[in-house]
């Protein structure tokens, strides 16, 4: 099972990669839309569904969901705490948890 | 083993699915099975255990913590404190842990770990073995850094720095306490669990004595000389509750050396000694005693481990992660233990599975109640250097701005956000 389950995890990793970058040129690590996106189910809620005041992010579309983030990054949008993490972000990793969270379904 | 090709295409197609999503592999369905046993059921072990059971069904995994019917959580505690909120309204239910997500819970206390055999020992005689040991215990109070503190002393002069019974004591203490009164706080040297929540106490409590008690006092007594979102405390201190809160830098003689519960007073480094009508000592700290009973700490008490997986750099396949680990910028928060835990439980499954280490952020947000109503707060993301070592990504995180115009909002973000991690760990 071992063999198998690291043999799977090889191909993924490169599929994956593959897929991402489009080339065979090593890939700059990067963290996945998942690894991101489960720091901010923290406060967004489980699988993005909001929290209380704090507002859902399942299944909004990507273009949205990373235009929202870039606008917090450069300023042009202001907002109580989400200025200071966008800023924390690459614009890949930006796109990566946009993904993310528009592929989860909403309530 | 010999796989089928039909079956192993399927596996292969699943796993790069997955691959394509995610980068690298974080997801469900990986198969290895395994048992991991998980000692403390905080924000970190409960967190861990969740998420292993997430990302592979197929591992067992088995959660121990010596409080799991009476957990409470330190976050809002102080807000039980100001007479806000109820004891049971910071309590927390396992019930999901075991129904949802199919964790073994025991109530008992781990005594001791046998890294070579791979087991741990619990109070109650039993031996469990495990694949991998999952340490997120928390803090252990250093009672005798303080002389005249200890255990015993704690019940009349609460640290309420674990919350429960300690946190009831300190509300009785504060609501019996005449108006006029003073609250003396000894607040912690670094590094410690929470860097704004005696500051937080402080502002709470002040609230309370605004409302109920208001020719009251608060001395905060400060080893430290400055503390986490200062200005904004201080700020929010000066137009909230002008005159009421003096905090003591060491300059001005804040160091303390001992606590005398029978006089009701506590004596300083520079020779003065304060009476005050309700004494909150909360005494230097360290990482959970396991932790360091079992070899796995530094000099200071706290647990290195690798910055990418959480497994300790003493001990082979056991994780240490929360409060008791070391991680560099990441606070010692329920929100920095969530964190750390998914990071552990993905590295653990990959362990497991014979899979690639992912590649980690962080993020960690504290909010502070500076009333009852209004909040402040402070934001972190942090990544890995070329190093391996932990930093704050440049030029983001930080505090909220001056003025107080987001108190309100933040406020509400902050009920939002308990919410939300108390679903997340533990619902
Ligand atoms: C007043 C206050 C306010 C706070 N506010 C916030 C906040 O607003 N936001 C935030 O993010 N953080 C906050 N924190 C910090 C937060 O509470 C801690 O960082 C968090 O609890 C750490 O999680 P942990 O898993 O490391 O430990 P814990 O949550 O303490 O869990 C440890 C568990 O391990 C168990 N245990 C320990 N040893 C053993 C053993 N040998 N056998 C069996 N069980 C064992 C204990 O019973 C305990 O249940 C606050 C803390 C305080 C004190």
């Amino acid at each position: 099972m071992r063999s198998t389950a690291s043999l799977a995890t090889a191909l993924a990793t490169t599929l994956g990669a593959a897929l991402m970058f489009g080339s065979s040129a090593p890939a700059l690590a990067a963290p996945s839309g998942q690894t991101i996106g489960l720091t901010c189910v923290v406060c967004h809620g489980q699988g993005g569904q909001g929290s209380g005041a704090i507002p859902p992010l399942a299944a909004k579309g990507a273009d949205h969901l990373y235009q929202e983030m870039a606008d917090f990054k450069s300023g042009k949008r202001l907002s109580t705490v989400m200025n200071r993490h966008a800023r924390g972000y690459s614009d890949e990793e930006l796109k990566a948890v946009a993904d993310y969270f528009a592929s989860l379904p909403a309530k | 083993m010999t796989l089928s090709r039909r079956s192993f295409l399927k596996l292969a197609g699943a796993a790069a699915a997955l691959g394509a999503l995610n980068g690298c592999a974080m997801g469900p369905s990986r198969g290895s099975g395994g048992h991991v046993v998980v000692v403390g059921g905080g924000f970190g072990g409960a967190a861990a255990a969740k998420y292993i059971r997430t990302f592979d069904p197929s591992i067992k995994v088995t959660l121990i913590d010596a409080a799991l019917s009476n957990y409470s959580t330190c976050p809002f505690s102080n807000l039980v404190l100001s007479g806000d909120l109820k004891m049971e309204d910071i309590k927390v239910s396992f019930d999901a842990l075991k129904n949802k997500y199919g964790v073994n819970l025991i109530e008992d206390h781990v005594d001791g770990i046998d890294a070579d055999k791979r087991t741990v020992r619990l109070k109650s005689g039993k031996t469990l073995a495990y694949d991998r040991l999952v340490l997120s215990p928390g803090i252990e109070l250093k009672y005798g850094a303080i002389e005249g503190y200890s255990h015993d002393v704690a019940q009349k002069l609460p640290h309420a720095w674990k919350a429960g019974n300690q946190t009831a004591i300190l509300r009785r203490q504060l609501e019996a306490m005449p108006d006029g009164g003073t609250f003396l706080m000894v607040a912690p040297p670094n590094p410690f669990r929470c860097p704004p929540g005696p500051y937080e106490r402080a502002s709470v409590v002040a609230d309370y004595f605004k409302r109920h008690k208001p020719k009251s006092k608060i001395i905060i007594l400060d080893p430290k000389d400055k503390f986490s979102k200062q200005g904004l405390f201080q700020e929010a201190w000066d137009s909230l509750y002008p005159g009421m809160i003096d905090w003591v830098n060491p300059e001005r003689g804040g160091v303390v050396a001992s606590v005398d519960a029978a006089g009701m007073s506590v004596k300083t480094k520079d020779g003065d000694t304060l009476k005050a009508a309700v004494i909150n000592v909360i005494p230097p700290m360290q990482g959970g005693k396991i932790v360091t009973a079992s070899g796995l700490a530094d000099d200071k008490g706290w647990a290195p481990v690798n910055q990418r997986s959480f497994e300790s750099t003493k001990a082979k396949d056991i994780y240490v992660i929360g409060d008791s680990c070391i991680a560099g910028p990441v606070p010692k928060s329920g929100y920095g233990a969530n964190s750390e835990a998914k990071i552990a439980a993905s590295a653990i499954v990959e362990s497991l599975n014979g899979g690639e280490l992912i590649e980690p952020k962080w993020v960690n947000t504290c909010y502070s109640y500076v009333s009852a109503t209004d909040a402040i707060s402070v934001a972190g993301i942090y990544e890995l250097d070329a190093e391996g070592k932990i930093i704050e990504v440049k030029d983001s995180g930080g505090v909220s701005p001056k003025g107080g115009a987001n108190y309100k909002a933040e406020g509400l973000f902050a009920k939002g956000w308990y919410d939300g991690i108390r679903a997340d760990t533990w619902g």
